[in-house]
Formats: C-alpha cells, sequence, structure tokens
C-alpha cells in the first residue's frame, strides 16, 4: 500500500511532465491510472477506463496550473476524478441495480478469519458491498482507502468539513461490517 | 447496552464501540493490525485497495498521443493554419452536435445571407438583383443606387477626363493652365454651345459712363414720384471728388 507511487523523483517528473515531456506525463499516467480506474470502478462508473482517460487529460490540460507535493498532486487528481465521476453520473448514466450478494461463505475460524475473508471477498462481493452504501459514505471510503488521501483531503475534495468526514467514514466501516455480518460473516 | 438509531444494531456489538476510536479507524485504512474482531473490516479495507494495484487501464487516443509526441505547449503559440483548422474542427463539431431542425435553420440562414450578398455585389440578374436590392431596402437602412442602364450620351461619354488638353498640359503654348475660354468640343453639353460664344447678345453694360439709376428713376413704377432732379446733381464717377477737399486732392497728385 504505498503512497509514493514516483520513487521519490515526482518532483523531477512534474517539472519534465509540465515542460511537456512525453515519458514524464505517461509515468504520470502509470503511476496513478491504476487507482483511479480502480477508485472510478468501485464508484460504479459505466466505462471507467475512458473516465480514467478524460481524467488524465484534464490533468495535462491543467498541470501549469498544479503546486503541490506528491500527496497534493495525488489529492488533486482524485479531485478531477471525482468531478468527472459526477459529470457521468449527470450525463444519465444509471448504475444498474444492486445484485444480491452471493452467500457462500463458510463460517471462518477464529485464527485465521482475516486470511479467510479476505480470499472470499471476492471483487465483484467488495463491488457490490460498495453499491450498498450510501453514496456519501462510498465516497469517504474509497477517497481513503484507493485513494490514500487524508480526512483533511477527503474533506477538501468533497466540500465537507473533516467533522463530517470522520462520521462518514464511521458511518461506512459500520454499514460494511453490518452487511458482512448478515452474509454470515463474523464480526 | 442496546440503543436505537441508525448505528443501533451494531451498538450492541463490541467492534461499533471500536470504530469510534479515530485511531482504529485509521489502522484499518494504513493496514495496520487491529484485534481479530475488526479482520472482516481490514479484510474489507485491503480488497479495497487491492483494485489500485493493477495495470495502468489502456488510454485512449488523444491520450495515448500525448506520450508518443511532444507535447504542446501552454505558451507555443500555434500556426496560423493549425489555428483556422482547429477553429474548423470546432465549428464543424459544433454543427454536428445540432438537431435537425437547429441544422436546417442555420442552412437557411446561410443560403439567404449568399443571396443578400450577391444582391447587393450585383452579380445577379437584373430582376432577381432588383428584388433581393428592395428586400434589403426593406429591412435594413441601407439604400441602393439605380444602375445606370442608358448608354452613355454624348454629354456623358465614358471616356470623358481620359485625355488633357495640350493646352493645359502647357505643350502647346509653353504655359500650364488654360489660359483662355476656349472650352473643349469633347466636354458636356459641347453639342450645345454656340460656335463662338462671344458673338451672342452682349449684357447691358453696367459701367456705363454718364448712366445711372437716378437717371432711369422715371422707368419705374414710381416715376411719376420722381423729382426732376436732385439737389446735388448725380454723381458723374465712382469717385466723388466733390467730397474731397481741393488740398487733399492736390496733395495726392503730388
Amino acid at each position: 500500500m504505498r503512497r509514493d507511487r514516483f520513487a521519490g523523483q515526482f518532483r523531477t517528473v512534474l517539472v519534465a511532465a509540465r515542460q511537456g515531456e512525453p515519458w514524464a506525463f505517461e509515468r504520470i499516467f502509470v503511476a496513478l491510472s491504476p487507482v483511479v480506474v480502480g477508485y472510478l470502478r468501485l464508484q460504479g462508473s459505466r466505462e471507467p477506463d475512458d473516465l480514467t482517460s478524460e481524467v488524465f487529460l484534464g490533468v495535462h490540460r491543467n498541470l501549469s496550473s498544479f503546486e503541490g507535493d506528491e500527496s497534493e498532486f495525488r489529492s488533486w487528481v482524485f479531485t478531477i476524478a471525482h468531478r468527472r465521476l459526477l459529470d457521468e453520473r449527470r450525463r444519465g448514466s444509471r448504475r444498474p441495480p444492486p445484485e444480491p450478494l452471493p452467500v457462500d461463505l463458510d463460517p471462518a475460524a477464529p485464527d485465521d478469519v482475516e486470511d479467510t475473508v479476505a480470499e472470499s471477498l471476492s471483487i465483484e462481493r467488495v463491488r457490490a458491498l460498495c453499491e450498498r452504501l450510501a453514496p456519501d459514505q462510498r465516497d469517504v471510503l474509497l477517497l481513503r482507502l484507493l485513494g490514500r488521501l487524508t480526512v483533511d483531503e477527503v474533506a477538501a475534495t468533497l466540500h465537507k468539513t473533516p467533522g463530517a468526514v470522520k462520521a462518514l467514514q464511521r458511518r461506512g466501516f459500520s454499514a460494511v461490517g453490518r452487511l458482512l455480518d448478515s452474509e454470515g460473516v463474523p464480526l | 447496552m442496546t440503543t436505537t438509531g441508525d448505528d443501533g444494531l451494531e451498538m450492541s456489538r463490541g467492534w461499533f464501540a471500536d470504530l469510534s476510536d479515530e485511531n482504529t479507524i485509521e489502522a484499518i485504512v494504513q493496514g495496520h493490525e487491529v484485534d481479530n474482531h475488526l479482520a472482516p473490516l481490514a479484510a474489507f479495507a485491503r480488497r479495497v485497495q487491492s483494485e489500485g494495484d493493477g495495470q495502468a487501464p489502456p488510454a485512449s487516443a488523444t491520450l495515448a498521443a500525448l506520450f508518443v509526441a511532444p507535447a504542446a505547449r501552454p505558451l507555443v503559440r500555434k500556426g496560423r493554419r493549425q489555428m483556422v483548422k482547429g477553429q474548423l474542427s470546432s465549428v464543424a463539431a459544433k454543427v454536428a452536435g445540432l438537431g435537425v431542425l437547429a441544422k436546417i435553420g442555420l442552412g437557411t440562414s446561410i443560403a439567404a445571407a449568399g443571396i443578400a450578398s450577391a444582391g447587393a455585389a450585383g452579380v445577379l440578374p437584373d430582376r432577381a438583383s432588383h428584388a433581393v436590392r428592395g428586400a434589403i431596402e426593406v429591412v435594413s437602412p441601407v439604400e441602393f443606387q439605380e444602375p445606370e442602364s442608358d448608354p452613355p450620351t454624348e454629354d456623358r461619354q465614358s471616356n470623358f477626363g481620359d485625355r488633357v488638353s495640350s493646352d493645359a498640359t502647357g505643350e502647346s503654348d509653353g504655359q500650364h493652365g488654360v489660359d483662355g475660354d476656349q472650352i473643349s468640343d469633347e466636354a458636356p453639353g459641347a453639342a450645345h454651345r454656340p460656335a463662338d460664344p462671344g458673338q451672342g447678345d452682349p449684357p447691358a453694360d453696367p459701367g456705363q459712363p454718364d448712366v445711372t439709376g437716378q437717371d432711369r428713376a422715371g422707368e419705374t413704377p414710381a416715376g411719376s414720384h420722381v423729382p426732376p432732379s436732385t439737389p446735388g446733381g448725380p454723381p458723374t464717377s465712382t469717385t466723388p471728388s466733390s467730397t474731397v477737399p481741393p488740398e487733399a486732392e492736390e496733395h495726392a497728385h503730388s
């Protein structure tokens, strides 16, 4: 779960990208597009790959206006990604109705519960769990977990107060726990 | 203790109380070790985070182009051809995005503007041009002069002014400018001029000596009231010498 995806060379890469060096912008795309597309996918985007390209085209267009370090750059990219996601939803793309969660989980022994649950939680199941979360809770949890943003950065991205973000992440984790519990995963 | 509310069910469980602790949530988010009863939430968090560990998605054609070609720098000025091409592409894209009715309206407007321009320029046939100009004059303050349909006459020769008299240029007499009362035969109205302008009836000479208005006053409607002579007598010249003192006149002659 590394937050530094530029191996300590973020500043060099950013300066080169601003100067129009193709390799530098490609480096930015390779470093951050996996988390961006994962965020968009778990948010239920219909075309996450295409939307990711739109996000990085926006990054390229506005690269000259960015000032900050890698953490701030990451937050800035996710802000763009979240806005593009809202644009896509406004364009009328409808999320498919949530599918019922599979109930093929076997109760696990107390000593290896985390590994067992992790293996059982397929990505489809995780997506289905995210679908069932309230939108605000889902935004906060995904920005914190996938975007690796701090509470303050999430608050800035979603135009909320840090206190509201903390409350939403607590309720979001509670909802996930309740859903897992109802499906037979011991908590 | 069991409470009610949004999280009432979870309040009955120990793990919910743990979530009230910010450090516990941070431990889940950061992937740190947590209590065993929170393991499912930690597993969920790890699974979500693993969604970002894959390969980069395929880039769109537009985005991929930025990876292989030097990107246009914001401060680099585009060439005129590039700008025109870009503007045309932008206009074409906007037109393509219009609805059917909007396209029909746009086409009609362009056609009307073209016809109006052609009519104003006078390149349409006479009848069509007249109609278009009339329409323009109705809807706008613009007024067009009627084209001259009559052929050039003697008085409006089309080449009038092309040739300059040798008298005017000084070739004939070595003196620039027309120095007489001769009028060119090519000048307008030449056909209506007498052969010798100087041979006509001479106008009365207003400067005839010895004849004054006073002498002809009897010819006016008020002639019966004219006295036979004025007290001082009529002036005999333009210089009223009678008003000049004799000494002054002498001084002037000397």
